[in-house]
């Protein structure tokens, strides 16, 4: 069933108004940066604590 | 436990095991990005479902790709402080701002886009989710663009003052500096040495899954796509590696004997030489097989043009060149196979036997993992060939190292070999393992369903209801055709 779901997302996705759906593009975006600067951070704390 | 050893040579090796096993990640995350926009171009364009599989099923293994490329990325980078500091105060106000844009284009490019590409689909919306696989692309080929430059400009330096205490600084003008002599041959050749290397993973793995079912629509779409690439890229790029070489002649003509086994000067004409066993030691080249004149053809595209050999360089000036005559060799040789497979392809695909060409698929698949030792090879060729310098005719490498005894430096080699070899064997054998799974319709989640009911009337769950089974409707196998 979860194609089918996910195909029903993807419509609902589309129709959701342009504002929304940028808005979500920027916190994704926003989370995987912070989630790449975690990374590095702890890389640099185990190198040079 | 490393008493006895250099501290330099320990710096060098870490520098190598780390870079080496760092750049097979971008090599295929290069190529796979640019694949994966033109998948999602495709499906968008045709509505095709086949495109949106495939995208999904690599998708998986780029975002695996990327994030051990960006670990093992880091790490080079805290390295340069490391085990390099002379070499970074002195280069640094040259080559930092460079590799700072790099970090940028990584951070807020390729990865922040990457979560887009990952989970943004049933968010964005497919145009916005198209301009984030763009962007992930774009960011791959930008972060090659500064790193190449700053390797380049090691390579090749230019555009840089000289202060009184012995730092590069910018002169006049970045462009001189980012657009050194040897840049644009670099990074035609590195990035089409990234698509070269994952058009024969996609196709290994499509030829894999052909193997065992040859009606896999598919596996077919992306070998015929993988193939075509082979056919087509192959070429350039060793027209791309020929242009190189003679911009190398040009700079570093040390790397280019070294590279050819030219020991001696050659003032009628260079023979090309196919075997030997370089001896630094001796200054000759033992067991030699080569075809007369042709090194003087391809290098000055002259049949007896006089060609100086590295008796004419002093010997403290020398690489060492066993490794950079055999990385060579295999790097040619390589590129000369995925020729053949390129042509072998459209062969077959001329003959209508593309997908039923067993041999063909076989040689696909040994072929697979070719463009990882191909760069590999190609990266030594240069690296180990620009020596004894660090910064190509300025800086020596055995002067650039920071001032470390060796248990420091081993050490951190050895910490470095466990974690890499624990930490990167389990995302490869992840890897191999989405590999070996054949892609399907309904991928992932995939829109199978679409052209047909959810559910069929009565208690028995519909062929449907079990996206990936071989038993898939007509209208959808259709669609993925």
């Amino acid at each position: 069933m979860r194609s089918s779901n996910e195909v029903v997302a993807q419509q609902e996705a589309g129709e959701r108004p342009l504002l929304q759906r940028l808005g979500w593009m920027a916190a994704i975006w926003l989370a995987s940066v912070a989630t790449l600067g975690a990374v590095a951070m702890v890389i640099r704390w185990w190198l040079a604590p | 436990m490393f008493d006895g050893l250099d501290a330099l040579l320990l710096a060098r090796i870490q520098f190598a095991f780390t870079v080496s096993f760092h750049f097979f990640f971008p090599a295929f995350s290069i190529g796979l990005a640019s694949y994966l926009a033109v998948l999602e171009g495709l499906w968008l364009k045709t509505g095709k479902s086949v495109y949106l599989d495939l995208f999904k099923y690599w998708v998986k293994i780029f975002a695996i790709v990327f994030a051990m490329g960006v670990v093992s990325g880091i790490v080079m980078s805290y390295q340069f402080g490391t085990n390099w500091s002379v070499f970074s105060d002195l280069a640094g106000p040259v080559i930092g701002p460079l590799m700072a844009y790099e970090v940028l284009t990584a951070f807020f490019l390729e990865a922040g886009f990457l979560g887009v590409m990952l989970f943004g689909m049933n968010k964005v919306g497919r145009k916005l989710h198209f301009f984030a696989t763009l962007m992930v692309a774009a960011g791959t080929f930008v972060s090659a663009f500064w790193i190449l430059s700053v390797n380049s400009w090691m390579q090749t330096p230019v555009g840089y003052e000289m202060a009184a205490n012995g730092q590069f600084l910018p002169g006049d003008s970045w462009i001189a500096i980012i657009f050194n002599p040897s840049f644009p041959y670099r990074l035609v050749h590195t990035v089409l040495a990234a698509y070269l290397t994952t058009a024969f993973v996609v196709g290994g793995v499509g030829a894999r899954h052909l193997l065992k079912d040859r009606a896999n629509s598919h596996a077919r779409k992306m070998f015929s796509m993988a193939m075509w690439m082979a056919t087509l890229v192959a070429p350039i790029q060793i027209m791309a590696g020929d242009m190189h070489g003679l911009n190398t002649m040009e700079h570093q003509p040390a790397k280019v004997m070294a590279m050819e086994g030219h020991y001696e000067s050659h003032p009628d004409g260079a023979p090309f030489y196919v075997f030997g066993i370089p001896n630094d030691e001796e200054q000759r080249l033992d067991y030699a097989v080569g075809i007369p004149h042709l090194s003087s053809l391809i290098l000055k595209h002259e049949w007896d043009a006089p060609l100086a050999g590295l008796d004419t360089i002093p010997d403290d000036e020398q690489p060492p060149v066993f490794m950079v005559f055999w990385a060579f060799r295999i790097m040619v040789a390589i590129g000369v196979a995925m020729l053949g497979i390129g042509l072998w392809s459209l062969f077959a695909r001329w003959r209508g036997r593309l997908y039923e060409w067993n041999l063909l698929h076989r040689a696909a698949l040994v072929m697979a993992p070719s463009g990882f030792l191909a760069v590999l090879c190609g990266w030594i060729t240069t690296e180990v060939g620009r020596q004894p310098y660090v910064i190509y005719g300025l800086l020596r490498t055995a002067d650039a190292a920071s001032p470390l005894d060796a248990p420091a430096v081993g050490a951190s080699l050895l910490a470095f070999i466990v974690v890499y070899f624990t930490v990167f064997s389990v995302g490869i054998w992840y890897i191999m393992r989405l590999m070996s799974a054949a892609p399907k319709v309904g991928e992932m989640g995939a829109k199978r369903g679409d052209t047909g009911p959810i559910r069929t009337a009565g208690i028995t769950p519909g062929p449907t209801q079990n996206p990936g089974d071989a038993d898939v409707l007509p209208a959808a196998k259709e669609e993925a055709e």
